[in-house]
């Protein structure tokens, strides 16, 4: 496939940008961008309804199965920093990368990628740099509510990841054009309408800032042995698509902590859904190995997801 | 096992112009005489075998007398030594170079004795546990010669041949028998043999340890000078036989007397000399002979002598000594004939040996070649072809 | 000079801090289904400039950090599920540079695609268009460089193989491949049908040292379509060498010939090898040597040689009759009338003509054990058989077979041999311009160590000035360490076949990147790597079995004639000269004649090649005379009564 991009934004080489910022007017910056890394969600509990099952139950799921059809992994990655500043505002330039890696075989082959790089900040500010950023998506920030720079850096952060779940929202539907493959989503699948109604789609989250039980159920939750999935439940989202969601132990944590190597799965809300739950958990378990180590998250991370991470990085010049 | 070998006796061979009272040729019957005298002593001596290795006659077609007097000797030796082997060797002067005239030699079968004339033959005489193969002078002449080996289990293994081994000859060639065939020592290979009677030589030579030529019994040669200087140096008192021991190796030497010596005197040499001084010298050296010149062969060299000197030596003592000696060759050597092909110092002319000489010592040599050697070579060579040219 | 490919690259050139390009090489990686492989050569392309290298070692990774990531990925068991996805790997590849275009300024290796060479490429990248372009070419094909689907034909350069800007050529390989006899058929195949006219003519001895290697030249053997394809690539015409002879001693018998060439449809040129005294003699310091040097013996092997042998020799204190030696049994003789002659003086009798007995004893047991050790190649008749000196032929082939002799008549044959080729060449009177000497086992007669033998000085002399005279060694031996440094060192050229690994392991390989040395150490039967003056690196070429039989094969089909009876043997050499004589007439003639008698006649024949073998060998030979038993008889008593004419 020939969607993989052909010019490469690069994070590294800003040293002729910043020149030419300079000489618009504004003052270079080379501060890295605290927290520039990752997202941030406010850690909550917000209750899930369960599917089917009156209490939050465990069930073993079976031996790992890998999955016996073309498999493609969906993940995004994103970087921002801060190249000048207008006075007290900041110029952010923000990286957003998506693609897909499909497996034929036992083989993974990038088959479509999607890149933007943004420039974020304040009208003045970019009017004033606007001759430096040719090739850039320009983005003013929304009317400040205060003037403290570090809010204009927080609100940019969260355009630089909302534009990256775009463009992975993007990069999913021009894959499911092109090809009926299962796909393994990074994160939720909530968020996208197209994405929470896909027969043949699976989101694994890792993230668990947001928890879907509270007492009883929560301590089933977290202390779900290796290899067994929770009952199926609708994870309560704000303004999100229903799904189908589960917990899934990769893991063994005893003697760890008990997320560790715990994560939530999402798919479509259907019968098939709940008649094939254990089957998809089974596929996941196999995607244990290769360990996807030194990322930070082996625990959880699988090794086609950080596959796509790598290979984005590459794209992004990392 | 003792076995006689004798050779080359030539029969009817006949030379200068004496003649016996019976009119025959007085060195032809020198030459029987010698013969008969042999015959004698073999008879005396009873060896076990006789091989008398080639040239018993002196030509293909020997005189009548000849032929008669071989016969009556070979009869007497048959029925004197009715046991013994007795064989004879076609040579190169019986044997006819056409095979189709046949030899003479086949008539002495008849007289007991074993001819082998043509082609080699192996003689087995079991009494005897004696084997002798024959070689005559014609079996060498062929395109495929015999095989020279032993063969059977006869104790005495005996080769019987006619010819020249190569380099037994002395290199001047002064007695030197032409049209022999011509064999290696090698081809012998004596050491396979319990002896090798050869026949050819005229001069009794031992050519390795079992190899021998009993030489002529006379000298029946035209320079019977060169002959005798080659019995000289190699320390022989004249002609003779041998009769070998085949169990013991022992060959012993038999002399046989001559009617008459040969005798080369020492050359005279005519420069600074006067006629009369020569004269002189001729004379004292004549009458030096021991037991007188009578009856003798005899040679005179004269060296450097010019034509006017010789003219007037006196002719009536050269006469007499002529009619005197049988043979009485005074060999008047001129100087060496001039020419404009040298100089010596002094202007005199340069003689052939001078010029030889001369050319010698200063042709351009290979480095590992000796000069001295080289010119001394040339000189025996130049003297072998002289002499018997002045001699003729 | 820069290729216009339509390939796309196979490779990338990386370059990091960690591992840099320079001038000499660089790194690139490629997919991993890549055909590129040690020994490949490739092209980078960049803007300012082209190189070409050769790969010299490869590197795989993963993404793995630590291999304790692997065993908890597969939960300690390596039985455990295959992962359903395999870990990302890459290659890296090291290349040695072969070439810069443009050479000045010499520059490190640019970031550039990474093309597999084509056939144009290899040309440049050998500096192959210096010696094979324009009419004149002196390139002689030694293979094909095989790559990535590209068989590239690769040529030595005739100047810097058989001189005069260079010479020589080394093999070193394991021995049992038959890589280093077959790649030395192959090579004078194709020197023979392209060496350049303009350089004159050229022909090859092969000496056989073991089995029948080299005694099947002449026949064809069996190439499959892979290698007809090579020759094809080549230019060369696969076909056995037209022009070849085989030399081999006897047996101890005289009569049947030393060799496994003895089938009777080879005849026609198989010779026999026989030397006499002066033959020997000339070499007898190889005798002497190998246990001792000794200047007083070789003193009194000269006086021999220039005195005594071949010639009249007088001394009349030994003997009246002057000596005559020409064969063995006459020196014999000789030497024991020296010794008599010592002995008849009794006291004092040690010294003859100032060479003291010692020294004469040892001499005479030296040169005895030659003739009684090496009955087969020393004769001591005097009839010798020997190469066709003076008229050697371009473009033949002659195989001396001295396989089956003792090492120390090896190394008078080696001795010999060489030293009149060199005689030869050096007053141009051997037939041929060049010599193509070829000697396997090296490491027997130029070993590295060990005492210095008349052999390899002469092996030394050879590599280091054979050149000039157009005598070339083509060597070979399974360990190069193990010969004398300046003998490989003068190869120009040097070969190597499937390596030991102890041996690569030997100082003279540390040039060789581990991965070069792997490859080395299971190279196929078939493939080789090349030194030569052109390359600047080593190079992996790929030759066809040589056109003609092997030795193997060779004795399959032509068996070798069993030893024949005497008489049998003879009648076979004789048929060899002429195929219409009948067995049964040559078993009567030698029937009940000595062996020594039929073996001289038979030389004789041999030697002479007359037009009438038969009547010749008759000749030589002699009739046989029969016996006959005699009687004593009387004689007729006719003549008894006449009287006697003389009396």
């Amino acid at each position: 496939m020939s969607s993989v991009p052909r010019t490469r934004p690069h994070v590294h080489h800003l040293a002729p940008l910043r020149r030419a910022l300079s000489s618009c007017g504004l003052v270079p910056s080379s501060m890295p961008s605290a927290g520039g890394l990752g997202r941030a969600d406010d850690a909550a509990v917000r209750p899930a309804s369960l599917v089917g099952d009156a209490v939050l139950s465990s069930f073993p799921c079976g031996p790992p199965v890998g999955c016996p059809e073309a498999l493609g992994f969906l993940d995004g990655i994103q970087r921002h920093q801060i190249v000048a500043y207008d006075g007290p505002s900041p110029l952010v330039l923000g990286w957003v990368a998506a693609g897909v890696l499909l497996r034929t075989g036992r083989e993974l082959k990038p088959t479509m990628a999607g890149t933007a790089q943004l420039a974020i900040g304040r009208e003045t500010v970019l009017a004033k740099a606007a001759d430096a950023l040719h090739g850039f998506e320009v983005l003013p920030l929304e009317p400040p509510d205060d003037l403290h720079p570090a809010h204009d850096l927080d609100v940019a952060r969260g355009m630089v990841d909302r534009r990256r779940a775009q463009l992975e929202e993007e990069i999913g539907q021009r894959f499911r054009a092109t090809s009926s493959a299962w796909l393994l989503i990074d994160g939720s699948l909530s968020h996208s309408t197209a994405w929470s109604q896909d027969p043949r789609m699976l989101g694994i989250a890792k993230s668990h800032a947001i928890l879907p039980f509270d007492g009883r159920a929560l301590t089933t939750y977290l202390q779900l042995p290796e290899g067994c999935r929770t009952s199926l439940f609708r994870p309560a989202t704000r303004g999100g698509r229903e799904t189908f969601s589960w917990g899934l132990r990769l893991r063994e944590w005893m003697g760890k902590d008990p997320f560790h190597g715990l994560v939530r799965i999402e798919a479509a809300p259907t019968e098939e859904t709940r008649r094939r739950a254990s089957e998809y958990s089974q596929w996941i378990l196999a995607e244990r190995s290769p360990l996807s180590a030194p990322d930070v998250r082996w625990d959880r991370q699988l090794y086609g997801m950080r596959a796509v991470e790598r290979y984005l990085g590459a794209i992004l010049g990392e | 096992m003792r076995l006689a070998h004798l050779a080359d006796t030539h029969l009817g061979f006949r030379q200068y112009h004496r003649q016996t009272a019976a009119g025959l040729n007085q060195r032809e019957a020198d030459v029987a005489n010698v013969f008969r005298h042999t015959v004698d002593t073999l008879v005396a001596e009873q060896p076990d075998a006789i091989i008398i290795a080639g040239d018993v006659f002196h030509t293909v077609r020997p005189p009548n007398a000849a032929i008669v007097f071989a016969f009556q000797q070979l009869h007497r030796l048959r029925e004197a030594l009715p046991k013994s082997a007795i064989i004879v060797v076609g040579g190169n002067h019986d044997t006819p170079r056409s095979a189709e005239s046949g030899s003479i030699l086949r008539l002495f079968s008849a007289a007991g004795v074993d001819v082998v004339a043509e082609e080699a033959q192996r003689l087995v005489y079991p009494a005897l546990d004696l084997s002798v193969l024959v070689v005559p002078h014609q079996a060498l002449m062929g395109d495929v010669r015999p095989a020279l080996e032993p063969d059977g289990t006869a104790q005495h293994q005996v080769l019987a041949l006619h010819g020249e081994i190569a380099g037994t000859f002395p290199s001047d060639h002064a007695a030197m028998e032409y049209g022999g065939a011509v064999l290696t020592e090698g081809d012998l290979q004596s050491e396979r043999w319990s002896y090798v009677a050869l026949g050819h030589y005229h001069v009794m030579h031992q050519v390795n340890e079992r190899a021998w030529y009993a030489g002529a019994l006379e000298y029946v040669t035209t320079n019977p000078w060169g002959e005798r200087r080659d019995e000289v140096a190699r320390g022989l008192p004249g002609k003779g036989w041998l009769l070998a021991d085949l169990v013991s190796g022992e060959v012993e030497r038999r002399w046989v007397e001559q009617p008459r010596q040969v005798h080369d005197l020492p050359p005279i040499d005519a420069v600074g000399r006067s006629v009369a001084e020569i004269d002189r010298l001729l004379r004292a050296q004549l009458e030096a002979v021991p037991g007188g010149y009578a009856e003798q062969i005899i040679r005179q060299v004269v060296a450097e002598i010019p034509r006017h000197i010789a003219r007037d030596l006196d002719h009536a003592f050269i006469r007499q000594a002529k009619a005197g000696a049988l043979h009485y060759r005074l060999d008047l050597r001129r100087p060496a004939p001039t020419g404009p092909i040298g100089l010596a110092p002094g202007g005199r002319r340069q003689t052939l040996p001078e010029l030889l000489e001369d050319y010698l010592r200063r042709r351009p040599l290979p480095a590992e070649l000796d000069r001295d050697a080289v010119v001394a070579a040339g000189q025996a060579l130049l003297n072998a072809v002289r002499q018997p040219v002045e001699e003729a | 000079m820069k290729q216009q490919a339509p390939i796309p690259p196979i490779g990338r050139v990386v370059a990091t801090e960690q591992k840099p390009s320079t001038p000499h090489q660089f790194y690139f990686w490629t997919a991993r289904s890549s055909p590129i492989g040690i020994g490949a050569i490739v092209r980078v392309d960049s803007d300012e400039r082209v190189i070409h290298g050769v790969v010299t070692d490869g590197f795989a990774y993963s993404d793995l950090e630590t291999p304790l990531d692997a065993v908890i990925g597969a939960e300690g068991d390596p039985a455990g599920l295959i992962d359903p996805t395999a870990r990302s790997e890459i290659r890296l590849y090291l290349a040695a540079v072969l070439r810069h275009h443009p050479e000045e300024p010499l520059q490190p290796v640019p970031l550039g695609a990474v093309h597999l060479a084509t056939d144009a490429d290899v040309t440049v990248a050998l500096r192959m268009d210096s010696f094979t372009d324009g009419e004149e070419s002196t390139g002689i094909p030694v293979g094909v460089y095989a790559g990535g689907g590209l068989e590239a034909p690769v040529y030595l350069d005739a100047d810097f193989l058989v001189g005069p800007e260079a010479a020589h050529l080394n093999i070193t390989g394991v021995s049992g491949l038959a890589t280093k006899t077959s790649a030395v058929e192959f090579l004078l195949t194709s020197i023979f049908q392209t060496f350049p006219t303009q350089k004159g003519s050229v022909a090859a001895l092969c000496f056989n040292v073991k089995g029948p290697d080299l005694c099947f030249l002449d026949q064809a053997g069996s190439l499959e379509e892979t290698d007809r394809n090579i020759y094809d690539r080549l230019g060369l015409v696969p076909e056995p060498f037209a022009a070849f002879q085989c030399y081999a001693p006897y047996k101890a018998d005289g009569v049947n010939l030393n060799t496994l060439r003895t089938h009777p449809d080879l005849e026609g040129n198989t010779r026999p090898l026989v030397w006499g005294l002066r033959q020997v003699l000339d070499y007898a310091e190889v005798l002497l040597n190998r246990d001792d040097i000794d200047a007083k013996a070789g003193a009194f092997i000269d006086f021999l040689a220039e005195r005594v042998v071949g010639q009249e020799f007088r001394d009349d204190s030994l003997r009246a009759k002057p000596f005559r030696v020409e064969t063995f049994a006459d020196l014999e003789e000789f030497f024991r009338a020296i010794f008599d002659w010592m002995e008849a003086l009794n006291r004092g009798g040690e010294i003859w003509r100032t060479h003291h007995i010692a020294t004469i004893r040892k001499v005479r047991n030296r040169l005895g054990n030659i003739s009684t050790r090496s009955k087969g190649l020393v004769t001591d008749d005097g009839e010798v058989h020997d190469l066709p000196w003076g008229e050697f032929t371009d473009r033949a082939v002659y195989t001396v077979d001295v396989a089956g002799l003792d090492p120390l008549a090896q190394d008078l044959v080696f001795a010999r041999v060489v030293s009149v080729l060199k005689e030869q060449l050096e007053r141009r009177t051997l037939g041929v311009d060049h010599v193509i000497v070829f000697v396997d086992e090296l490491n027997k007669y130029a070993p590295s160590d060990g005492p210095e033998t008349y052999v390899r000085k002469m092996l030394l002399d050879l590599s280091e000035r054979g050149r000039y005279l157009g005598l070339v060694l083509f060597s070979a031996q399974q360990f190069r360490s193990q010969v004398h440094r300046r003998v490989v060192g003068n190869a120009g050229t040097a070969l190597f076949g499937r390596m030991d690994n102890d041996e690569l392991t030997m100082g003279g390989y540390s040039t060789l990147s581990a991965a070069i040395k792997a490859k080395l150490a299971t190279l196929p039967k078939g493939e080789l790597m090349i030194r030569h003056p052109h390359f600047t690196q080593p190079i992996f070429v790929r030759f066809p079995r040589p056109a003609v039989l092997t030795g193997r094969d060779g004795v399959q089909r032509f068996p070798p004639s069993p030893d024949l009876p005497f008489p049998d043997a003879v009648a076979r050499v004789l048929r060899g000269m002429d195929s219409t004589l009948s067995t049964e007439e040559i078993r009567d003639l030698v029937a009940g004649r000595r062996a020594e008698d039929v073996r001289r006649s038979l030389h004789a024949t041999q030697r002479s090649r007359p037009d009438d073998p038969m009547a010749y060998f008759r000749a030589c030979l002699g009739r046989a005379v029969v016996a006959e038993s005699r009687d004593m008889r009387r004689g007729i008593p006719g003549v008894r009564s006449a009287p006697d004419p003389y009396a």
